[in-house]
């Protein structure tokens, strides 16, 4: 019972909300909206569930001296401190304040540094050794230069040969990718559907 | 054979003085031990061999007198074997009569062996308690005693205070310094991993390089204010589509914002945000935002509150709302598609959802003329085309970082995306096109100083490796 209980729940829920999004009926579509609102309100439920979990961690992090526990410190400020700000005043200007100038410069400074190392990294693995190796640097550099050539200036030519990269090679290696993804996803669907799969077990 | 009354050594029959310690030795005969048959004088009140009281075991055991013992000069051991003669009844007569091989009649005696430094010294009270009372002595015939069950150790000899050898001390003193010594500090490296360092030395020098070329080429152009570099280009078709979306709505129709990014990403996608939303309030449309992922409600409040100021009209604060952060995922997106309010109950600020003038007439997010997906990455949009745009036909536009741009050609090209603007340089594009330039003009030149020195850099260090090659090559 306790294997076929879960996989029934799923088989059932699963097939409502999947009818729901092909046909128009009433009372399938009053299902779906009734399971899509529970689906709402157990992710609030993880998402507190997740927020106690790092909390346990970091606090048996400090509790045990494990190495890095000064961070955890941080952490279980820093989340206090948010949670508080929240709870005290949602929507409030101290919350925008704590996003603007707290989170959002640092999270940005963490995404910049992305361009010292695709930029360093490019140096690195886009050499002329190989054709494989010159196929990327050359392509890498078109679109790279095309995507920001100004009007007017020399480059301005890089332009359409860059468009032309974009929108037949690479569209053509994106929608192969994509139509795989989208029949592995249909798969993984229907084998979760048939009783195949059962990732709630 | 005669025992020595004084030191119990025995002499030969007729001696008349000890030839051990010299006393006189009494003729009587000497009398058995009715427990061990060791030879005892006459008067003796002990046995001298087990310690046996011998008045009382006289008493105890045997009433008659004690038997005489003619002793033979071949070994104490034979006394015993003459014992088992004694009269019928005696004590000997109830022991068997097995006999001694020669090789063990000869064995020393373990008291004997115990030398002083075996540690075989006075035992304690408890471990005497323990000891066999009587199972030591001279064999007589006897059954061998039962061991005791639990042996008596020998007392543990104390260890000297001795130092210890010199190879010992050499060795602890090294270990002392081993585990004294820092080692990453002091190790010298070994000639590999000078090797491997000498190697990744010019790495690190390229990084470092990499870091200084890309934080002047775009410093230059913000404190320049765009400097030398300029904002005009060419207008990438999707950008194009999506301001041709935006222009074809009616004033005073509601779009919808989703801000399915990061604060991260947030410098490639607000310029996003801020020009999309910007001419649509510049055309008199209303704006509702949104958010399944848990920052994207403040970055949206950013924008708005950005946007808000910038144009400092009247009525803002109700043509543009912030509805929230909305937990779920593509249930969320799926459940707002079908029904905001039930998804939501009131907007960011806690205002309930029937004050905002922009949702009036308006369901779920499928009944809107447009819905404009700021996305972090090609399955944040996905989600928002699967959800909202196949099921309900609501037109969608993009807005993603440039390096998402060239994966959602294919949904843009199908029909399934109305337009796509990527990064600061649709951005700026977008602006250009719609005549109201902000911060996506603003950032441009520091963004394409950046991709050129980027490309330089690329292209510079490719040829170095190439004639670092060419002049290895020519060297061998």
């Amino acid at each position: 019972m306790r294997r076929i209980l879960p996989a029934l729940v799923a088989l059932l829920v699963g097939s409502v909300v999947l009818l729901d999004y092909f046909l128009e009926n009433p009372v399938l579509n009053a299902a779906g909206r009734f399971l899509l609102e529970g689906a709402i309100v157990l992710a609030a439920f993880a998402l507190l569930l997740g927020l106690w979990n790092l909390l346990l961690v970091h606090e048996r992090q400090i509790r045990r001296r494990e190495p890095g526990w000064p961070a955890s410190v941080v952490i279980l400020l820093s989340t206090g401190a948010s949670l508080a700000l929240g709870l005290a005043g949602w929507g409030s200007e101290a919350l925008t304040w704590f996003y603007r100038f707290v989170l959002f410069p640092l999270e940005a400074s963490a995404g910049a540094l992305l361009a010292f190392v695709a930029v360093s990294a490019a140096a690195r693995a886009w050499r002329l050794s190989s054709l494989e190796g010159g196929v990327m640097l050359a392509v890498g550099a078109i679109v790279l230069v095309g995507t920001l050539a100004p009007q007017g200036a020399a480059l301005t030519a890089l332009g359409p040969l860059r468009d032309w990269i974009v929108s037949v090679p690479a569209m053509a290696a994106v929608r192969g990718l994509l139509l795989g993804v989208a029949l592995g996803i249909m798969a993984t669907g229907l084998r979760v559907l048939l009783w195949i799969d059962r990732p709630y077990e | 054979m005669i025992f020595c009354q004084a030191c119990g050594t025995t002499n030969r029959e007729g001696s008349r003085f000890c030839n051990q310690c010299g006393a006189r030795l009494s003729e009587t005969a000497d009398i058995a031990c009715p427990r061990c048959g060791a030879p005892n004088a006459p008067d003796a009140q002990h046995c001298q061999k087990c310690g046996l009281d011998l008045a009382r075991g006289r008493d105890d055991v045997w009433e008659g007198p004690l038997p005489r013992v003619d002793v033979p000069e071949e070994g104490a051991s034979e006394a015993g074997r003459r014992a088992l003669g004694t009269p019928e009844g005696g004590p000997a007569s109830r022991a068997r009569p097995y006999g001694l091989p020669p090789w063990l009649d000869s064995a020393e005696r373990p008291e004997e062996e115990a030398s002083p430094e075996s540690g075989a010294g006075p035992l304690p009270a408890d471990e005497e308690a323990l000891a066999p009372e009587a199972a030591e002595g001279e064999w007589s015939g006897e059954a061998i005693p039962i061991e005791p069950v639990v042996g008596v150790p020998y007392r543990a000899r104390e260890r000297s205070e001795q130092p210890p050898p010199p190879e010992q001390r050499e060795a602890a003193d090294l270990f002392a310094i081993v585990s004294d010594e820092d080692v990453l500090a002091s190790r010298r490296p070994s000639p590999s991993e000078q090797k491997h360092e000498a190697e990744r030395r010019p790495e690190m020098w390229l990084r470092l390089l990499v870091a200084l070329v890309l934080l002047v080429s775009t410093m230059v152009p913000v404190l320049l204010r765009g400097g030398p570099i300029s904002a005009e280009g060419s207008i990438p078709p999707p950008v194009a589509a999506a301001a041709r979306a935006v222009e074809e709505l009616p004033p005073g129709a509601t779009a919808l914002v989703a801000f399915e990014y990061d604060a991260g990403l947030a410098g490639d996608l607000q310029p996003v945000a801020e020009a999309l939303i910007g001419e649509m309030l510049g055309r008199g449309l209303y704006v509702l935002a949104v958010s399944t992922q848990p920052e994207g409600a403040a970055l949206a409040e950013i924008a708005l509150d950005r946007i808000r100021r910038a144009r400092a009209e009247p009525g803002m604060d109700a043509r543009v709302v912030n509805l929230g952060y909305v937990t779920g995922g593509q249930a969320a997106i799926r459940a707002l598609a079908g029904d905001i309010r039930a998804a939501i109950s009131s907007d960011w600020e806690g205002r309930g959802l029937a004050d905002i003038p922009a949702l009036s007439g308006i369901g779920g997010a499928g009944d809107l003329p447009l819905v404009v997906v700021l996305g972090r990455d090609v399955l944040a949009v996905q989600a928002w085309i699967e959800q909202v745009g196949a099921p309900y036909g609501a037109p969608l536009v993009a807005g993603v970082p440039a390096l998402v741009e060239p994966a959602l050609v294919p949904y843009q090209t199908s029909g399934q995306l109305e337009g796509v603007v990527g990064g600061v340089a649709g951005a700026a594009a977008f602006e250009r096109l719609t005549g109201r330039p902000g911060i996506g003009v603003r950032s441009l030149g520091a963004v394409r100083a950046g991709a050129w020195a980027a490309g330089l850099l690329i292209v510079t260090v490719n040829i170095g490796f190439a004639l670092g090659r060419l002049l290895r090559r020519r060297g061998r």
